[in-house]
């Protein structure tokens, strides 16, 4: 090649190179202060993906990032390999040193924190055999995902785990209480988290009743902070469960502080104060209740307007109820005065009507266990005897005491179940031998035996109890036709709208079936906010919060601390 | 220590190992003979062949009885030379730099810090070694022959032979001066790193136990007068014991104590607490054969299985006559003149919690093998992977000790012991036992371990009980753990120029870094060749991760499958061959676990190993020298 030749090639590389020069400047131009810098720094910026956005930049990561020339997924796929390796040889401190390995390699990888954190705080403690080498595990896998906090600080996932290992794994292990004493106890803890809060701003805070629900509560906090100011972060996790958790731990919380004591005094023993654990309820009540008006997402497409999804929130249940059962009183009020003068006695009246005339024999035979269950008035969980079977009760009860009346004056009465008629005409011999009044209860119970084939009938006859292991089965069999019109039986006597607006005619019975159509667009709304309910426990919290208050629940308190204090 | 597959007796090891070594040689030999008498036959005719190959065997056999060490020596300095002017010692500045910063990835208050520091050090060291094991031995030759400089050293009176031999001696040579001094800077950085010192005042860590005397001259010398912890240094604090006798003792924590000294001046007591002491260990155990006896009394080679993945260890049930049993050999009152001290690292699987506060009971006795006599010689609480110390006193006590006769009954026919002890023989035998005398027949000993606790297991393997023999030399243990990596870096080296002695440069550095790799993963390769691996072998392997299926799931029956699997079969065989021909690099980690771990090299593990090397060495050598020989090099 000639001279010449060379020469113009030369030029033309260095021509190339200034060229491409100017699109990678473009590309590649830093962040500053007074700049955005060029493409690539802005689109990290809006992804919020530039290391400082993340979290705290790590020299020795970045280090260990750079040696290995780019075959960092290499690395880490290689380290991962051998973590699960020494994990089946129960070599923990080596998946730990590992996991330090992969983190430097991967820091902003959300799941090897999340996952690690929870093996070390769930599969590596439970291998131990010393509870206190347990709970060291534990708090091991606790500071590993808050570690991971620090490079990811708008992560709420971590957040998330973090308060779940702390509150959770030290709360209600089989080995809560020791634990909940050695994390009470735990120094090095302590001077760490304090070590951890001096440097840096905004993180969770170790409460100073050192609890860790109350630790846990910080993190969960934490968690809504940043899942608010990102508007993401927690995956499909329904958001009533995301934001139930931080109220559920307050909970936990007052009631751990009857259990052990509210903090340790200077001799390390447990100190138990009645007006902390009440002042703790109250809490609970404000946090509980601030959380049932929240009204949130879910995660439940709305059908009727396609890209958006279903708010609710729990205290939405009851004030769509209220509406609904204000609608029905006045489908109520609009009944005839015949039926009863309250709201409570037009239904009975209505399901006492229904039980003799829209259920066949068989029906009546298979309500026979709710009609007879005992129920007692004051017990705050009436469910497990619907209504409809205590109306009926009640009027059966009622027929009882008829028929004993009329039995006393002589005058014949005909119930239910038949006429009273048969009695008066046997003797005054065949009389002797006969029950003087006609005892609903056995004929109710012989209706139903009639239903029970011939052959199971005197297995049927025997009381539960009683039935030899052997006869379970058959014995289970001989009520099978009656156990499947149960159901049946029961929503027929139950009053609802629609029954209520039978009992009306004209204008009021148009005026009902508009209330009903209402009723049944409110149930919509009702029942999926019940659904969240029942998830969450809300009756039984609602309850809880409010009854630990009570002067009672107080005074019981009271009564064991002093009892505390005298075996002490 | 984990020991999966025990290094077996130098002497009973080298018969069969000699014997596998010289069919593979001599396989290998016939196989290299066939081909080049059909590569001659090709080239020169049939007529010429054969005169060519004798004549060819003749030349090397002359080679071989006229090597001169002296010319392989001057090799070797020239490639020592070579190696300097090449700047290796920056893999030393390199070593030293990640040892400066290697504090940032080190974190020194775990439970094991020596453990953490040796790895590292070990690990760090075998990366740099061998990587520069391989750019020096695959580029030495090659840019001999680039340079044209090789014709300088083949137009003298030199032979192949001593060319590849002095090249293998040279490299070794400076791979070996580089080991030795990253190995003293390991030793100082590890040393530096785990020392360190606690803080202890008199009246805030240390307070006097409740309730003793405050004239400790009227109390028995050992008895524990106050007690305390020290402050917190590298993530933990010690238990400190202060005696009757003014003396003091820290507690062992994270594997290592302190010492202490109390000084009391006017009144006022001081308490210095010197350097970590007993973080780096080279204990010398002496191991048993294990075996296990079922609850019906019988002995069998394996425990119950517990259900864990890894089946190192198998476990006996509590509270049933189930036992682990270790036997010993050689042992005697010159080895053990106080007594035995045992040291332990058992498994519990607990089937239910139990005593949370508790941790699982055992029980260690001691049986005389012939007679049955047993003795209970300590009750214990298991510490689930840390490793418990015991001792068994010499001196063993009938009631004490709950001395009893137990008859252990062989898979198949019942064992008979000769003379027969009963239990009623031990009333008229006396109180006192000796530990050697009544226990051991032989130098034959039995431990047994028992778990006490019903419903929770113990679980062990061969080594995890052993005794404690005199300690080794810790600085010399640490260096020892180093000749494992030299070992590695010797067959590294030898590959490196056999290799170079036909490829170019960077072919020669790919494919001895190829050995590299599938000698680290050899089992890895093996089970690949052999199909055995998930996943099928490399065609099916490649096809899973294209088409994303994952390894479990089985491929559709089509005829590309079948292709497939059809080539797989075919290359497998020829991926069993080279398997066989790799060095299993990863065995030589032993050393460094064995340092790691606090425990002694045993010399017979060097023996087996240093042959093992030899055995790869010297065939690399030998084809090494057959390609050189017969390369187109200035003859």
């Amino acid at each position: 090649m000639t001279q010449q030749k060379l020469f113009y090639r030369k030029v033309f590389y260095i021509a190339m190179i200034a060229v491409l020069v100017f699109p990678l400047y473009m590309l590649g131009n830093p962040a500053r202060r007074d700049g955005a810098g060029g493409l690539l720094a802005q689109r990290r910026d809006e992804l919020n993906l530039s290391e400082a956005n993340l979290g705290e930049i790590d020299p020795a990561g970045s280090a260990m990032k750079l040696a290995t020339f780019g075959m960092r997924g290499v690395a880490v796929s290689l380290l991962w390999n051998r973590s699960l390796e020494y994990e089946k040889r129960s070599d923990w401190d080596a998946v730990v040193a590992t996991a330090n390995q992969i983190t430097m390699l991967e820091p902003h990888f959300i799941t090897i924190w999340d996952f690690v954190g929870w093996k070390l705080a769930y599969n590596a403690s439970a291998q131990f055999d010393d509870y206190r080498e347990r709970y060291r595990w534990v708090i091991r896998g606790f500071e590993f995902v808050q570690e991971g906090t620090t490079y990811n600080q708008e992560s709420p996932k971590l957040y998330v785990r973090a308060g779940w290992t702390i509150s959770q794994k030290i709360g209600i292990a089989d080995e809560k209480k020791q634990y909940r004493r050695l994390f009470r106890e735990d120094e090095e803890l302590e001077k760490n988290q304090r070590e951890r809060e001096a440097r840096y701003v905004n993180i969770p805070k170790l409460p100073s009743a050192k609890d860790n629900w109350l630790f846990g509560c910080a993190f969960y906090k934490a968690a809504e902070t940043w899942f608010e100011k990102r508007g993401e972060g927690i995956g499909n996790e329904t958001r009533l469960l995301f934001y139930g958790r931080a109220p559920l731990n307050r909970i936990r919380y007052a009631e751990w502080m009857e259990i052990d004591g509210c903090g340790l005094n200077k001799e390390n023993a447990p100190v138990f104060d009645e007006e902390n654990c009440a002042n703790a309820w109250l809490q609970a009540q404000k946090d509980w209740e601030d959380y049932s008006n929240r009204v949130v997402d879910t995660t439940i497409e709305d059908k009727t307007n396609p890209g958006t999804y279903r708010r609710t929130s729990l205290n939405l249940q009851k004030e769509k109820r209220a509406e609904m059962d204000r609608l029905e009183e006045e489908i109520i009020a609009a009944l005839p005065a015949n039926l009863g003068e309250t709201a409570q006695e037009k239904r009975e009246a209505i399901v006492w009507e229904r039980w003799h005339t829209i259920l066949n024999d068989e029906q009546r035979a298979a309500m026979y266990n709710s009609v007879l269950y005992p129920y007692d008035e004051n017990d705050y969980n009436l469910g497990r005897v619907g209504f409809g079977a205590r109306a009926v009760r009640k009027y059966l009860d009622a027929e009882v005491a008829r028929a004993k009346e009329a039995e006393e004056k002589g005058e014949k009465v005909e119930l239910w179940t038949g006429p009273i008629d048969e009695y008066w005409k046997l003797s005054d011999e065949e009389k002797k031998g006969t029950s003087p009044w006609i005892n609903w209860q056995s004929d109710l119970f012989e209706l139903r035996m009639s239903f029970v084939d011939e052959d199971l009938r005197e297995l049927a006859r025997t009381p539960r109890l009683l039935v030899p292991q052997e006869d379970t089965k058959r014995y289970g069999g001989a009520f099978a036709r009656l156990d499947e019109w149960q159901g049946r039986a029961s929503s027929l006597l139950a009053v609802t709208p629609d029954v209520l607006a039978s009992y009306l005619e004209g204008n009021a019975q148009a005026e009902a079936m508009d209330k009903i159509a209402q009723i049944e667009e409110l149930r919509k709304e009702e029942s999926f906010s019940r659904m969240f309910r029942d998830i969450m426990g809300a009756d039984f919290h609602e309850r809880e919060v409010v009854f630990e208050q009570t002067p009672e629940a107080r005074g019981a308190r009271k009564y064991r601390q002093e009892a505390r204090d005298r075996f002490n | 220590m984990i020991i999966e597959n025990p290094i077996p007796p130098y002497l009973e090891w080298i018969g069969m190992a000699a014997l596998n070594w010289l069919i593979s040689v001599g396989a290998l030999a016939a196989l290299f003979s066939l081909i080049a008498l059909v590569f001659l036959t090709i080239r020169k005719g049939p007529k010429q062949a054969v005169p060519a190959f004798v004549g060819g065997v003749r030349g090397a056999l002359e080679d071989l009885f006229k090597f001169s060490w002296r010319r392989a020596f001057a090799i070797a300095s020239l490639a020592i030379r070579e190696s300097i002017r090449k700047k290796v010692v920056v893999v030393c500045v390199v070593f030293l730099a990640l040892l400066m910063f290697a504090g940032w990835f080190l974190d020194p208050s775990g439970k094991d810090p020596a453990r953490l520091c040796a790895s590292f050090v070990y690990q760090s060291t075998t990366y740099l070694v061998l990587l520069l094991a391989i750019f020096l031995s695959a580029l030495s030759l090659p840019a001999d022959f680039k340079t044209k400089t090789i014709y300088t050293i083949v137009t003298k009176p030199v032979r192949s032979s001593e060319i590849v031999l002095g090249r293998i001696i040279g490299l070794a040579t400076v791979g070996t001066a580089i080991l030795a001094l990253m190995a003293v800077c390991s030793y100082f950085f590890v040393s530096n790193t785990l020392n360190h010192k606690h803080v202890l005042v008199d009246g805030e860590d240390v307070k006097a136990v409740e309730g003793v005397a405050e004239d400790w001259s009227t109390l028995a010398p050992e008895t524990v007068v106050a007690s305390g912890e020290t402050r917190l240094a590298n993530g933990h604090k010690h238990k400190v014991e202060v005696f009757a006798d003014g003396t003091a003792r820290v507690v062992e924590e994270n594997k290592h104590a302190h010492t202490i000294e109390r000084i009391v001046e006017d009144d006022k007591t001081l308490y210095k607490v010197g350097s970590a002491v007993g973080a780096l260990q080279a204990k010398t155990p002496v191991y048993g054969k294990i075996k296990f006896r079922g609850e019906n009394g019988f002995e069998k080679e394996r425990g119950i299985n517990v259900g864990e993945e890894w089946e190192y260890r198998s476990y006996v049930a509590g509270s049933t006559e189930e036992a682990v049993i270790w036997t010993f050999d050689n042992i005697t009152p010159e080895r053990f003149p106080e007594g035995l001290p045992v040291e332990m690292t058992i498994s519990a699987f607990r089937t239910h919690m139990g005593n949370i506060e508790k941790t699982v009971m055992g029980a260690l006795y001691v049986r005389n093998p012939k007679t049955g006599l047993t003795a209970e010689t300590n009750v214990f609480n298991s510490e689930k992977y840390a490793t418990k110390a015991l001792f068994v006193e010499r001196e063993i006590d009938q009631e004490k000790n709950k001395v009893r006769v137990r008859t252990l009954k062989k898979t198949g026919d019942e064992s008979t012991f000769d003379p027969v002890l009963t239990t009623a023989d031990l009333k008229q035998t006396g109180e006192k036992y000796d530990l050697f005398e009544d226990f051991v027949v032989d130098g034959k000993l039995e431990i047994w371990l028992q778990c006490l606790d019903s419903q929770q297991y113990f679980g062990a393997a061969e080594p995890d009980l052993y005794l404690r023999a005199q300690d080794a030399n810790v600085f010399a243990n640490f260096f020892k753990g180093y000749l494992g990596l030299w070992q590695q870096m010797v067959i590294l080296i030898s590959f490196g120029v056999l290799f170079s002695a036909f490829l170019s440069g960077p072919v020669a550095m790919a494919a001895t870094f190829g050995i590299l790799i599938a000698g680290f993963s050899k089992n890895f390769f093996v089970e690949i060749a052999r199909l055995e691996a998930l996943g099928g072998g490399p065609i099916e392997s490649f096809n899973r991760l294209v088409t994303h299926e994952n390894m479990m799931s089985d491929l559709s029956n089509t005829f590309a499958t079948q292709l497939i699997k059809a080539f797989d079969a075919v290359s497998g065989v020829f991926l069993s061959v080279i398997g066989l021909a790799l060095p299993s690099f990863s065995d030589y980690n032993f050393y460094a676990d064995c340092v790691a771990n606090g425990y002694d090299v045993p010399w017979n593990a060097v023996a087996v190993h240093m042959t093992t090397t030899a055995s790869f060495a010297i065939p690399l050598f030998v084809v090494g020298y057959a390609i050189l020989r017969n390369r187109e090099v200035a003859k």
